[in-house]
């Protein structure tokens, strides 16, 4: 038995270096927002609202602004209504072309973030989501 | 009064396009870091590199989140943004320059061979640096392809690594940017 639990402690660790990530298609969204109202959130307060939405996950809805192919199957959609303003999404597995709506779309995914600078010469801002999935409506 | 407010606004909104119309961007690039050691190979990507160059000024940047990084290994990316990068206080790395050789670029048709030499400050983990970066622009159809490979050392960025895990992460960080502008209209 104590040989058991040894091999089980020693273990342990090693199986959770070598762990990918979890499903976000399992996973319950901690917020559900329209495109506009999350990017508009961080332009109003960035601070805060990284605080409220980062290595969260987040559903958000809009028009699909452009899809981004590997391999014939998309890796990425723009969510955005201006070309500006936009919610950057990268798929967690690849999917198949045909799954996606023609105008609008729901996805979830991790929240990593907001760019988004006056400074730069890039207009608008962009919240990207990662390990995204699509959301049958 | 207001011919001369209307004069100045289109005079405005003429220079803007025009700045416009010299300005190749992307929200898609893809931007990679590789560690090697002989303990682990640490290899992550961001598909979500924002770049941009003004053809007109030879000005040029590009900006990418963190925390936008992805790793096979959860607990790695974890380890990564938590205790290396800090990206909860700095979420962004950036590079702010110009493109000092642009004329000569433009003279010879942005050719696949020509050494874009691009020198301004690269922020990460906070930290600012003047650096010198050997790019590739070159041009493809109505767009320009940038790709880009450099080291960093996370001592310059003062990214503080631990004594425990210091041979498994590379001294020189191999860092490889690829993105495909288009015109900004």
């Amino acid at each position: 038995m104590n040989k058991f639990l040894c091999a089980i402690l020693l273990a342990t660790p090693l199986i959770l270096v070598s762990c990918g990530h979890s499903e976000t298609a399992d996973e319950e969204a901690a917020f559900v927002v329209s495109h506009d109202e999350i990017v508009q959130s961080f332009l109003d307060n960035e601070q805060e609202s990284s605080a409220k939405y980062i290595d969260k996950i987040v559903q958000v809805s809009g028009p699909i602004m452009e899809v981004s192919k590997e391999n014939g199957k998309i890796v990425s959609v723009m969510i955005s209504s201006d070309d500006f303003n936009i919610v950057s999404c990268t798929f967690q597995h690849p999917i198949d072309p045909a799954s996606i709506p023609a105008d609008q779309i729901t996805v979830k995914g991790v929240c990593s973030g907001f760019l988004g600078d006056a400074a730069s010469m890039i207009p608008g801002g962009t919240v990207e989501l990662k390990r995204s999935c699509l959301i049958s409506e | 009064m207001k011919k001369f407010i209307l004069a100045f606004l289109a005079v405005f909104s003429l220079a803007q396009f025009s700045n416009a119309q010299e300005r190749y961007f992307t929200r898609e690039g893809n931007v990679n870091f590789f560690s090697a050691t002989p303990v682990e190979n640490i290899d992550a990507d961001n598909k979500k590199l924002q770049s941009v160059v003004d053809l007109a000024s030879g000005a040029f940047e590009f900006a990418a989140l963190i925390k936008s990084f992805e790793f096979e290994k959860a607990l790695m990316e974890e380890h990564f943004n938590e205790n290396y990068m800090e990206s909860n206080t700095h979420p962004k790395a950036t590079f702010r320059g110009k493109i000092e050789n642009l004329d000569d670029l433009k003279a010879k048709g942005y050719p696949s061979d020509a050494i874009a030499k691009a020198k301004g400050t690269m922020t990460i983990h906070g930290v600012d640096k003047e650096v010198e970066l050997p790019a590739h622009l070159v041009k493809d159809g109505e767009n320009y392809k940038v790709t880009c490979k450099f080291t960093v050392n996370p001592e310059d960025y003062k990214i503080a690594i631990p004594n425990a895990v210091r041979d498994k992460i590379a001294k020189e960080i191999e860092v490889s940017v690829d993105a495909v502008l288009n015109p900004m209209k």
